[in-house]
């Protein structure tokens, strides 16, 4: 990575005796939009509050641009934030409210209403239109645009944007965050980005921080976080996932042995001994329900659970203790499988993600 | 259902009957002076009173300065408890309460036991000086109107969110209280001034116990001495409570209205 632009070094943060964040640390290179994903609890927004300056680190340091913040004021900081709840202040108009950071920094006012009008434009709400509307006057996405706007007017060097959508409808939630992220690459500005939405922090980031108990369990690409998880919990929180016991029966072969039946999964054991407990996780995507060519490895089970979804059937197939879940292709020729039959599935052992706790 | 409304009213009407049949017999009798027909006579005696104007004019100062004094003490206060300091909350309402409890004229007692003429502070001895007492002690009386009114006000608005929204944008604690929460409470301050006004200008014990021209002890006297002017009187100080409420009420309308979280 370049000279990152947002250095966060071992920071912890502790109440008495409740430490809710530890050791995290994470850099963020010039222009990168990176996402804190993780349940609620998980200290995403106590770090995003550090960075603001809401709350001071027990231990650590914060660099924003090369320049140490850890003990700034919010105020001297210069970064830009979004609330989950707007915050727009409501006895200013739309105008007002962008114009509030400039005005605060000693814009004259030309230049200001210049800004104003602009950073409204970005965010498709034109001046003429809605600049003297009160904030009871917008819709909720609106208002969470024009919060937007009032944190992107005085040009901060961060942006930090504390679970923006999730006080809106799915729909707007959905168009919302890619005009956030289109807007985000326009201006080229450094991101923060918390959400509990992976779908949200998939979609838009260029990497992301899943964090549980304070820790940041995994930075990554979505694209690693989601195929590579590198805990389970991490592999559990992304996406659906398919959880199997078993034991290592012979470690030379890599033969492992699930349920009643076997299958081969050499090179991902890790070291595992014959007799070792595993826990093997798949992807639903990542199974087939009987023998597909490129998946060798097999197990034989009964299908317990059928959900027909429409354009696709979510099938639940019990194998031993455990049970998978995998979806296939409504097909109005063939009727979609019964319960209680016996079935195969099919998986390929290099989709096999071997987890440690 | 139609026998409920009929209860409902007549309670209403019990009540309204207790409420204005004295007020309208004493707007009655303020309006006998001449004998024989109704005239306004009481009214320009006492509005021609020079002792009349003096002693409101004084109470009017009075009340002006005790509201800037209040919202200057209660302001801050209630919004620095609701933004940091939220445990100590009841304790707060508890100490506002005081006043109600405690009778002023224990209060005004205690203050000329501390700040008489030999005290280190001896507000006391000048007259300039009593009357910064007086305001203090009517801003201690109005104490528990003007707190609930700013909290109630303050409960409105995310305090801390705006307050952080505020602080990120660069803003300073004087920018936030000014531009920020001032604004968004300023009906619920408005609301405890009135409220306050028309406490100082009732006010009688503190006044007269301090010896202070002010608009209570000169009701007390035309009271004691008149017959028809304090009639007069007490309609006029009716007249002047009722108007802030209505202000309260109209200014209400005018409130900030808080944005929706979602629509």
């Amino acid at each position: 990575m370049a000279d990152p632009f947002l250095s966060i070094q071992h920071v912890r943060k502790s109440y008495g005796q409740n430490t809710v964040v530890q050791d995290f640390s994470l850099d963020a290179a010039p222009g990168e939009f990176v996402s804190f994903l993780g349940p609620s609890g998980c200290g995403k927004t106590t770090v995003l509050r550090m960075v603001a300056g809401f709350e001071e680190p027990t231990a650590g340091a914060i660099h924003v641009g090369g320049k140490d913040v850890t003990r700034l004021k919010p105020n001297q900081r210069n970064v830009g934030m979004v609330f989950q709840a707007y915050a727009l202040f409501p006895n200013l108009t739309v105008a007002q409210n962008v114009a509030f950071g400039l005005k605060v920094a000693g814009m004259a006012k030309a230049d200001a209403d210049k800004r104003v009008a602009e950073m409204l434009g970005i965010i498709h709400l034109p001046i003429d239109q809605f600049g003297s509307r009160y904030p009871y006057q917008l819709s909720g996405g609106q208002q969470q645009r024009v919060a937007l706007a009032r944190a992107l007017a005085p040009s901060p060097k961060l942006l930090l944007l504390d679970e923006p959508l999730s006080a809106l409808d799915a729909k707007v939630r959905v168009s919302l965050r890619e005009e956030i992220r289109s807007i985000q690459q326009k201006l080229g500005i450094t991101t923060i980005f918390v959400t509990h939405d992976q779908e949200e922090a998939l979609s838009i980031s260029d990497r992301i921080a899943v964090m549980y108990g304070g820790r940041a369990e995994q930075v990554g690409t979505p694209f690693e976080i989601y195929n590579r998880p590198a805990t389970k919990f991490v592999a559990n929180f992304v996406g659906t996932l398919n959880v199997l016991r078993g034991t290592v029966s012979d470690a030379s072969s890599g033969k492992v042995r699930v349920g009643e039946g076997e299958v081969m999964l050499k090179n991902k054991l890790n070291g595992s001994k014959s007799g070792d407990s595993l826990t093997l996780a798949l992807r639903p995507e990542a199974i087939s329900l009987g023998r597909q060519p490129g998946r060798d490895a097999n197990l034989g089970g009964q299908i317990s659970e059928v959900s027909f979804l429409g354009s696709i059937i979510r099938v639940k197939v019990g194998l031993g203790t455990d049970a998978v879940s995998l979806d296939t292709f409504n097909s109005p020729a063939s009727p979609p499988p019964a319960v209680g039959e016996k079935a195969e599935i099919s998986f390929s052992p290099d989709d096999v993600l071997v987890l440690h706790d | 259902m139609k026998s409920g409304r009929f209860w409902a009213w007549l309670t209403f009407g019990i009540g309204a009957a207790y409420f204005f049949i004295p007020l309208i017999a004493t707007l009655e009798f303020s309006l006998r002076m001449r004998r024989g027909v109704y005239s306004l006579d009481a009214y320009q005696v006492v509005l021609g009173d020079v002792r009349f104007q003096e002693s409101f004019g004084y109470s009017v100062l009075a009340a002006i300065f005790t509201i800037i004094l209040g919202i200057l003490l209660v302001v801050p206060a209630a919004y620095w408890i609701r933004l940091r300091l939220p445990h100590l909350r009841p304790i707060v309402e508890f100490i506002t309460l005081l006043p109600l409890v405690i009778p002023a004229i224990v209060i005004v007692f205690g203050y000329i036991r501390m700040y008489g003429s030999n005290s280190p502070l001896p507000f006391l001895a000048t007259a300039g000086g009593t009357n910064v007492l007086l305001v203090i002690g009517y801003a201690t009386l109005a104490l528990p109107y003007m707190y609930r009114a700013v909290d109630t006000g303050l409960s409105t608005i995310n305090v801390r969110t705006l307050t952080e929204a505020a602080q990120i944008l660069g803003a300073g604690w004087t920018t936030i209280i000014t531009r920020v929460i001032l604004p968004n409470v300023l009906i619920a301050v408005l609301s405890g001034a009135f409220l306050t006004f028309a406490i100082v200008i009732g006010e009688f014990t503190m006044a007269s116990l301090l010896n202070r021209p002010a608009f209570g002890p000169y009701l007390q006297l035309m009271g004691a001495n008149r017959a028809y002017e304090p009639a007069a009187l007490a309609i006029i100080a009716f007249a002047i409570t009722w108007g802030c409420m209505s202000l309260i009420q109209l200014l209400s309308r005018y409130a900030p209205k808080p944005a929706s979280y979602s629509r």
